[in-house]
């Protein structure tokens, strides 16, 4: 977003407003919206201010511009602006979900990435965050008040040698330790594991958390959002576990819908990944026997480097037919191809999707950013309806 | 037969990966058993590769790299044994004569001569180059994203003549073909986009034949993106 503001807005507007902010390479929009209805529950609907995935400074500046009489605020934020927001916004505090390769070509490298990220915490107090990841922990020592969250297993190829001192990451255990130096994981203060229980200190059982959409890394968002909350005003996690199971996904990331234009009206399933930890993430999700298709675009908002989609496995789908598409269906179909997939090229991402249902079966699509809102914008064009909406107030 | 993936740990940061998984791959498709060994950093490197392909990775572990491949050693006598080396970006400047990384020089191993500074601007974007080499293909393309300018010695073969972006960032070419080393900015990655680089590093390991359909499409789209 192109915007103009002049210096000191943000600080004014943001002056008086309890501000959490969300950051990391995976999850910050869904994480967000888990946010947004857990303190609308607390401080009214209407009190509540955020933006939705436009993370950069102008977009923040946008969603305050017309917050008026707001006592909260969540908001998403590129890695690479965090001090900068952190300090305008003086946030209170940051949920750092974690750190991976991301559109190298236009960020800084993650090492770099995320030293700056630490540097927040010299505004904001309160760091809730990924015990998993040692990325996050080698850089979260100018927090005043660290609370450590491990949930599913995160991306580990980027931190296998050690943050601080280069020497090797042993993940092997139940923790992750380096053999060069001291650094090491924190004992966390809340777990979940697969099945959404939750663990809070001392090993007491606090609940489970259901949520409406998929995924072990889900979970692990929306338990940072139940703490964060819980953190800001006062009130156990816990107490909004009910409220996550009624969050949907934004602007159809995890929407179910009919391809009712089709003749067997077979069903699909939208997913957004936008690098290799999102795309393995988002793979174990597929059912078995569904088709799948692949979509890859190149734009800015995508990286204009594709190479990334060698760093994930995709020698997982080996045996099945997928279908690439996008601008850069080309590059995917010959990644596929080299995983051991049954590969074909439809670079027309609606053909694709079609193809995919002819048979009538369950179709599951998962594309990176442009691609994937491409798909979603042309979807009626193909006669599909949404057979799980999400939420109102969150999916716009 | 087993081709080396070095140093995961330390540089795999742009896709670099790939060129292993289609090295291998491509050897399949021909009838030859292979798989992709990986060589993590600090650990003996395997002495039973047929190939070894070194990636990309940012200025803090590159010099790690460089320090544990000295200390292994056993890269020169890869190269020695004329078995094929590929190297891209990063590990492009380990295999020269010295670099630099977070600004300070680096020694290199040496097993290039070409040396490598920092230059005035990181060099990010497609590049598209004619091959200097008889690849069997028109155009080099990939995608590049680095700060150094890597000057080859008196002598040295590039890998293909720029068109568009920086390639080593002097001389206006990329890359450079020693011996059995092949290095180059390029990601891509770059056995994935030029199947004539992949052909070459076939044909040193005594293979011919045959590039696939969906290899060749992807080749050609390139080319066709970079508006010639």
């Amino acid at each position: 977003m192109a915007l103009a503001v002049a210096p000191g807005f943000v600080a004014g507007r943001a002056a008086g407003i309890d501000t959490v902010m969300v950051t990391g390479t995976n999850g910050k929009t869904t994480t967000t919206a888990f946010l947004v209805d857990l303190l609308a529950g607390v401080d009214g609907p209407e009190m509540v201010v955020a933006n939705r995935g436009s993370n950069l400074p102008g977009g923040v500046a946008a969603a305050l511009a017309s917050a008026g009489g707001a006592t909260s605020a969540c908001f998403e934020v590129d890695e690479a602006y965090v001090p900068k927001l952190a300090e305008e916004l003086r946030a209170r505090v940051l949920i750092w979900l974690n750190m991976s390769r991301d559109q190298l070509d236009r960020s800084m490298e993650v090492r770099k990435l995320s030293r700056r990220v630490g540097d927040a915490g010299r505004f904001t107090p309160v760091l809730v965050a990924n015990a998993g990841d040692p990325a996050v922990v080698a850089n979260s020592g100018n927090f005043e008040e660290r609370i450590w969250i491990a949930g599913a297993p995160s991306w580990r190829r980027d931190a296998t040698a050690c943050p601080a001192c280069g020497g090797r990451i042993d993940f092997g255990g139940s923790s992750w330790r380096c053999q060069g130096c001291d650094l090491r994981q924190p004992e966390a203060s809340y777990t979940i594991d697969g099945a959404g229980r939750v663990t809070g200190p001392g090993g007491k059982r606090l609940g489970r958390i259901l949520l409406e959409v998929p995924g072990d890394f889900n979970l692990f968002n929306a338990l940072a959002a139940a703490v964060a909350a819980g953190r800001l005003r006062g009130l156990r996690p816990e107490h909004f576990f009910p409220e996550l199971s009624r969050v949907g996904g934004v602007g159809g990331r995890f929407t179910e819908w009919v391809l009712s234009g089709l003749p067997r009206q077979p069903k699909l399933t939208t997913y957004l990944a936008k690098n290799p930890a999102g795309w393995e993430g988002i793979l174990d999700l597929v059912p078995a026997g569904a088709s799948l298709v692949l979509g890859l675009n190149a734009r800015v908002a995508d990286g204009k480097d594709t190479s990334w989609i060698w760093d994930a496995d995709l020698e997982r789908l080996a045996g099945m037919v997928v279908i690439a598409t996008g601008e850069r269906a080309g590059d995917m179909a010959f990644r596929l191809e080299v995983a051991g997939c049954r590969a074909a090229r439809v670079p027309d991402q609606l053909q694709a999707v079609a193809l995919a249902g002819a048979g009538g079966g369950r179709v599951v699509y998962l594309g990176n950013y442009t691609a994937f809102f491409s798909l979603v914008d042309s979807l009626g064009r193909l006669g599909a309806l949404r057979s799980r909406e999400a939420r109102a107030g969150v999916g716009s | 037969m087993k081709i080396v993936f070095v140093y995961p740990d330390l540089l795999s940061t742009y896709g670099d990966r790939g060129n292993a998984l289609i090295l291998a791959w491509a050897l399949r498709r021909r009838g030859i058993a292979a798989e992709v060994v990986e060589a993590p950093s600090g650990q003996p490197m395997p002495r039973d590769g047929g190939a070894y392909v070194l990636g990309g990775g940012e200025d803090g572990p590159q010099a790690l790299a460089a320090e544990r491949l000295r200390e292994d050693g056993y890269l020169a006598e890869v190269a020695a044994s004329s078995r094929p080396i590929l190297a891209i970006c990063a590990a492009f400047q380990i295999l020269g004569v010295s670099f630099f990384a977070e600004g300070v020089e680096k020694a290199g191993l040496g097993l290039l001569p070409a040396t490598t500074v920092p230059g005035p601007r990181r060099l990010v974007g497609e590049v598209v180059a004619s091959p200097l080499l008889p690849l069997g293909q028109g155009y080099l393309t990939g995608f590049e994203n680095h700060a150094g300018v890597t000057t080859l010695h008196e002598g040295v073969q590039p890998l293909g003549r720029v068109i568009a972006g920086g390639g080593n960032g002097v001389g206006g070419v990329d890359g450079a073909v020693c011996g059995s080393i092949v290095a180059s900015y390029l990601h891509g990655p770059i056995l994935g986009r030029n199947p004539g680089v992949l052909e070459l590093l076939l044909g040193q390991l005594g293979v011919d034949g045959g590039i696939s359909e969906l290899q060749s499409q992807l080749y050609q789209d390139r080319v066709a993106a970079a508006h010639l």
